[in-house]
């Protein structure tokens, strides 16, 4: 065979298929005609002849279908029937289809949504060249923050030593808060300045990317190298769009980043978000540039033990990440020994860049994703189980239809195939619909409060992978479906029902759709308790103790950094702050930190203590700390347990004290108290001891889910960051108190920057705090009550449809005097045994997919026996209820018009 | 329908016959009947419904072309010319044809004690 020839061929019959049969009548019209002339030379007369000649040829239908079926393209014409004959049927009971779709859309879309999201989250590779290349290095570290980890030389020795195995490597610092304490930096464009996440960039960084400017140019390789020698800074698309409107004039304009002159030259490809996942970086400036950043930031150039940087680098074709790992093992073992980085065992790893692995604590993004992808399939599954239900029924009524088909000659493989492609053609509609209701639904989520001043980016454009994975979903819930009802079809003798009314198959019918509803109020059950769990495990968060009063406080950051106040000015700006707010009369205390519970903001420090010897897998104790002013402990109420407060005789100039947590104390310091004791910071030169004053509770204020970790506080005269948010309590609504302190900022500078106004009780919703609680809660509920939804259909389809088809039977024993209440026995009896089948079937899955959220709950056990005998006890009420409805109906049978309706 | 006698060919073996009568000339679907049955001396009759699949099958395969010409008495038929590809075709079963009957001959006319 040339399958060309035969492709072609084939494709030209179905374009030109008139044409074909044209032919193909003329030239049986030709043969005939032919034979008819040999009869009468053999002697016949005309009609005879013809009669005879027609007799020889037989059916010409028969023969013309046998010519068609030669060809592939006759395959693909049945399929287009069935096809046609498929949705000619749907249309006929819009009813059914419209029911039928809607579920499978809802099934559909809760998959698309959640899959959009993993998607952006985890799937779609960067859009730059040979993404699958990319790779970063890191030394493992215990808490794993993607804290900078190289400094510039040791970037170099990186450059030189990688030559063999990466094609190229490249380092950036994030700007502002990622890197270090000072937040965000500010950009002052036309006299405004508004914040923006900087993030500096090795000169070949964008080449290395191989990506290609939206407008103007990217910084160029070479630029960076030295020290403030290249001011120009390109925005990303995002932000060039929202600050300015995609206004092209902002190209070679003059702007200042905290301060310091440099020259807009370009914009970023569009979708172009930068390297970590979640935040847009939305200013790339050279690394040189870091300096804006304070003069801490330019450590990495001139120490080599001082880390600054993050770095990338792309593998050469056909070099593994193992390969790479172990070319690099000896020069890694060198930068440990020269200086020790927390944690960090001997082992450099290169590991890939997706799935993103650069957000502060262990990747949950993996093991989340999988959790919630199995719930919505679940589900789907329980849509489909529906629909597979609805359609036996169906099936059932259109047993004459198959019957006549069969008898016509159909054949049996033609019927089952046209019960595929209507539930195809069933999956693909509500695949559609799924479509435009995941899409609409997952846009819904940039809208969710974040309580954060970070860019972050939620890019849930719909792409092939979205697209393939929704038709997926559609072809397979579809097959479900239609192999489900193709079985129930099949089995039975199709030809008996010509001669029977269809009613006497009740018995082995009802069995597998009785099973079909079990399965699907047990999944529902599984469903709702997941749901449940997350529910509760949120109420147990919001409840729990955080160890500090989030009420009546307000949280206003002013941002004297990004003006370019020098520490002196700021100093200065704080002081008289805190003075004039303390004096409003609706304050109570106020006071100004670094680290907001729960923030953004969050960083740690190297401490040395005289007599604690760490262990080897731990490294150098690192806690985190924060910067507090006085009041702070009574303006958050945390208590104190001993000790004393900072006061105003802490200064600049005193000796070095410090508050600790419990946690700290009992690390450090077990069994003992910690008052008086003292300890270094590594990186104060020349050291100096800091002595602990004060320990207070422990208190929740950088994860909930997470064990208390120790904490320093230091006081801001003598530890202070840059940017501190100003807090303050009040008697009632702190939102209240923002206007006046507005006009104390103002009145101190007009052109501060002000951002963050929100009361601290918000704060804790971020995305640190209970936000993400909320939101697996909420979408866990979603999904259950979709669940319940679904077993409630199921239920009161299945019961429903048993009354129907026993009328009959009802109206008999009516007749023959049974009660009421006997014929509402009898058929809630089948509720019972469904609920009975599912309730151990639905406790089964739920402790199984219960396995998967241990991880991810809060107060509360995944086998939570509460949770469960709440949710099981509503599923059998609901259940329950909804068998009773259509069973109740039944006794209102009237016995003579159900006798008489056959 | 008519009574089928060629369902009494051997299997496949229609086509070689189609295009063997082809390789003589170019003949439209009424004609190639007609040959057959001549030289098979009426020992094969081709009906309709076997005759229109197998040329429809041999033109997908490209082992005949088909082209619509007047015929001896002016009428228009679909004429079915072998192509170069079913002039090989034609060949190789030929061979093979040959080869599987002097077989079976053999077969048939074997007596004991020749073996």
């Amino acid at each position: 065979m040339r399958p060309f020839t035969n492709l072609t061929a084939g494709l030209s019959n179905l374009f030109r298929k008139e044409r074909v049969e044209q032919e193909l009548d003329e030239e049986l019209r030709n043969f005939q005609e032919a034979k008819v002339e040999e009869h009468i030379r053999a002697g016949m007369t005309r009609a005879q002849a013809q009669r005879a000649a027609r007799l020889e040829i037989g059916s010409e239908d028969a023969v013309k279908e046998r010519v068609r079926e030669v060809g592939w393209e006759s395959a693909i014409e049945s399929l287009w029937q069935d096809i046609r004959y498929g949705a000619r049927i749907l249309r006929r009971s819009p009813g059914y289809t419209a029911a039928a779709v809607l579920t499978l859309a809802l099934g559909i879309g809760a998959n698309t949504a959640i899959f959009s999201v993993v998607n952006w989250l985890v799937l779609r590779p960067l859009p730059v060249q040979n993404p699958a290349q990319l790779v970063y290095l890191q030394f493992p570290t215990t808490n794993n923050n993607g804290y900078p980890q190289f400094s510039y030389p040791e970037f170099q020795d990186l450059q030189q030593a990688g030559k063999g195995v990466f094609s190229e490597i490249t380092a950036f610092r994030f700007g502002g808060s990622a890197g270090g304490q000072s937040g965000q930096d500010g950009l002052t464009v036309n006299g405004e300045t508004k914040s923006v996440q900087t993030c500096f960039v090795a000169g070949n960084f964008f080449s290395f990317l191989g990506i290609r400017p939206y407008l103007g140019r990217l910084i160029l390789p070479g630029e960076g190298a030295s020290i403030g020698a290249d001011p120009v800074v390109v925005l990303s698309y995002r932000y060039w769009r929202t600050r300015f409107a995609g206004d092209q004039s902002v190209i070679g304009k003059r702007a200042l980043i905290n301060g310091h002159p440099v020259t807009i030259v370009g914009v970023a490809p569009r979708n172009f978000y930068g390297l970590t996942p979640l935040i847009d970086m939305e200013a790339y400036l050279p690394l040189g540039m870091a300096y804006v950043d304070g003069e801490h930031a330019l450590d990495m150039f001139r120490d080599r033990k001082s880390p600054g940087a993050n770095v990338f680098a792309r593998l050469r074709p056909g070099v593994t990440r193992e390969q790479a790992q172990s070319s690099l093992a000896s020069l890694a073992k060198r930068f440990l020994d020269e200086s020790p980085r927390a944690g960090a065992t001997n082992m450099l790893e290169v590991r890939p860049l997706r799935p993103p692995a650069l957000i502060t604590g262990a990747n949950p993004l993996p093991a989340l994703t999988a959790v919630f992808l199995t719930l919505a399939a679940l589900v789907l599954a329980l849509a489909a189980l529906n629909v597979t239900n609805l359609q036996v029924v169906r099936a059932s009524m259109r047993r004459h239809e198959m019957a006549v088909r069969s008898a016509l000659g159909a054949k049996r493989s033609r019927l089952v195939r046209q019960m595929l492609t209507e539930s195809l053609l069933l999956g693909l509609m509500g695949g559609g619909g799924g479509l435009g209701l995941g899409l609409a639904v997952s846009h819904l989520l940039p809208s969710l409060p974040m309580q954060t001043e970070l860019p972050f980016v939620f890019d849930f454009r719909l792409d092939w992978r979205v697209f393939g994975y929704t038709i997926l979903a559609a072809l397979l819930a579809g097959s479900l479906i239609g192999v489900g009802s193709a079985l129930h079809a099949s089995s039975g003798n199709l030809s008996g029902s010509l001669h029977e009314s269809g009613r006497a198959f009740a018995g082995g019918r009802q069995r597998l759709r009785s099973w079909l509803v079990i399965v699907q109020v047990g999944g529902s059950l599984a469903l709702l308790i997941a749901a449940g769990l997350f529910v509760r495990s949120m109420r147990s968060a919001e409840r729990a103790d955080l160890g500090f009063n989030p009420e009546h406080v307000l949280n206003v950051t002013p941002n004297p950094y990004q003006l370019g106040y020098s520490s002196a000015q700021e100093r200065n700006f704080y002081h008289q702050l805190l003075e004039r707010v303390r004096a409003l009369p609706a304050a109570k205390s106020a006071s100004l930190v670094m680290a907001v519970p729960f923030g953004e903001v969050s960083d740690q420090v190297e401490v040395d203590v005289p007599g604690y010897k760490a262990s080897k897998e731990e490294g150098p104790p690192t806690p985190n700390y924060n910067d507090v002013s006085t009041q702070f402990f009574a303006t958050l109420q945390m208590k104190l347990l001993s000790g004393r407060d900072f006061n105003d005789a802490d200064t600049e100039n005193s000796a070095p004290v410090v508050v600790i947590n419990q946690a700290m104390a009992e690390h450090f310091w077990p069994h003992q108290s910690a008052i008086g004791k003292s300890f270094t910071l590594s990186s104060w030169k020349p050291k100096r001891a800091v002595q602990v004053v004060g320990v207070v509770a422990n208190a929740h204020t950088l994860e909930l889910a997470a064990p208390i970790e120790p904490l320093i506080f230091f006081p801001i005269t003598q530890h202070s960051a840059d940017v501190l948010t100003l807090q303050v309590r009040s008697d009632g609504d702190p939102l209240l108190l923002a206007p006046s302190i507005r006009q104390i900022i103002s009145g101190l500078d007009s052109a501060m920057p002000v951002r963050s106004v929100q009361s601290m009780a918000e704060a804790v919703n971020s995305i640190n705090g209970l936000l993400l609680f909320e939101l697996a809660a909420g979408i866990a509920g979603a999904l259950g009550l979709l669940g319940l939804v679904l077993a409630v259909v199921g239920v009161y389809g299945v019961i429903s449809y048993s009354v129907s088809q026993r009328r009959q039977e009802i109206g008999i024993r009516m007749a023959l005097g049974a009660t009421a209440s006997q014929i509402l026995r009898m058929i809630s009896r089948q509720s019972f045994l469904i609920v009975a089948g599912s309730v151990p079937l639905g406790l089964l899955a739920a402790f199984a997919v219960g396995k998967l959220l241990t991880d991810f709950l809060v107060g509360v056990s995944p086998t939570d026996p509460l949770t469960y005998a709440a949710v099981t006890a509503l599923l059998i009420a609901v259940a329950l209820i909804a068998g009773y409805l259509p069973a109740r109906r039944a006794t209102r049978v009237n016995p003579m018009v159900a006798l008489r309706h056959e | 329908m008519a009574p089928d006698k060629n369902s009494g060919l051997v299997q496949g073996t229609l086509d070689m016959l189609i295009l063997k009568t082809l390789a003589l000339e170019p003949l439209h679907g009424y004609g190639i009947g007609i040959r057959i049955e001549q030289i098979s001396k009426g020992v094969f009759q081709v009906n309709a419904g076997s005759l229109f699949p197998a040329l429809r099958r041999l033109e997908r395969a490209g082992l005949l072309k088909s082209e619509w010409r007047d015929t001896e008495n002016n009428r228009r038929a679909k004429y079915y010319i072998l192509s170069e590809a079913g002039r090989k075709q034609l060949k190789q079963e030929t061979r093979e044809w040959e080869a599987q009957t002097s077989a079976i001959a053999r077969i048939l006319a074997a007596r004991l004690g020749e073996i």
